[in-house]
């Protein structure tokens, strides 16, 4: 049976960092730190967990993520990310803006993302992972980690222009 | 970060105000408990409900599962291939010299004669 007060010891804090980061409120990192533990939990129960540390920042990283989306859920922009992201490489929206606000745009421009970019994007650039580490993690080639990552970083830029824009 | 990219790009700052988020590094007391104490609830449950049926393949009686094999294999064969062991008349037509022909429920037909008075 799993030591679960030691699984809490050394990895609790670590989902409660990645959680707190992207979703930027202790209310939601708390469910989301909920719901990860209780799914890692699910998971030991089917299948032998050999190294608790990937899974359980890989699952802060997508329920972070599928949390966000229900936030900003009524907040969608019609405009594909694409059309978005060419639109933006003309502005020049680069200007200086309040810390909390940036991080709640990146947030919002995150959920705008296809999951497998927002996925890669975040495990990292939030988690710290290498390239390859995130191949691993999500059982795809380095390659295609670094287009996945091309892609998310290019619609960011759109998106994140975009929304400082379409606010002033 | 990325050498690629110029240090004002908007999402290298965006990535640094999130990584910058503010609050404490550590979950809360409080969280912890909750959640350790629905883990080990879930943990109680699944002692009580574990399934004890199962038998390891080393005593598993081998002969006694060949045989049962065996039996529901010939009995299949018989009701299957000989099913006119089980079968009953099914009608009977007679024809103008006396004589009848007997159908059965396996689909085979008998022809007979006339009885001796």
């Amino acid at each position: 049976m799993e030591d679960w007060d030691q699984i809490f010891g050394d990895f609790g804090p670590v989902v409660w960092k990645q959680t707190r980061r992207m979703l930027g409120n202790a209310s939601d990192a708390a469910d989301c730190f909920q719901t990860v533990m209780l799914e890692a939990f699910e998971l030991s129960k089917r299948k032998k967990v050999r190294n608790w540390g990937p899974l359980l920042r890989r699952l802060a990283i997508l329920r972070s993520l599928d949390r966000l989306r229900a936030r900003y859920r009524e907040r969608r922009d019609p405009r594909p990310v694409d059309e978005i992201a060419i639109a933006a490489k003309d502005s020049q929206a680069s200007r200086s803006l309040d810390q909390h606000e940036l991080a709640e745009r990146l947030r919002f421009a995150l959920t705008r993302l296809p999951e497998n970019q927002a996925a890669a994007f975040s495990l990292r650039w939030v988690d710290g992972l290498s390239n390859e580490q995130v191949a691993e993690r999500m059982q795809i080639t380095p390659n295609h980690v670094r287009v996945l990552l091309h892609r998310a970083r290019l619609a960011l830029q759109g998106l994140l222009s975009d929304e400082g824009e379409n606010r002033s | 970060m990325n050498p690629n990219h110029p240090t004002d790009d908007l999402v290298e700052q965006a990535i640094e105000a999130l990584l910058n988020t503010a609050g404490s590094d550590e979950p809360p007391p409080m969280l912890v408990s909750q959640v350790r104490q629905a883990i080990a609830e879930r943990q109680n449950a699944r002692l009580v409900n574990r399934p004890t049926s199962g038998v390891p393949r080393n005593r598993v009686s081998w002969l006694a599962l060949a045989v049962t094999l065996l039996l529901m294999v010939t009995s299949g064969w018989i009701v299957g291939f000989q099913g006119h062991l089980l079968s009953r008349i099914a009608g009977e037509q007679s024809t103008t010299n006396n004589q009848s022909y007997v159908f059965y429920t396996d689909g085979s037909v008998e022809l007979r004669a006339p009885e001796a008075q």
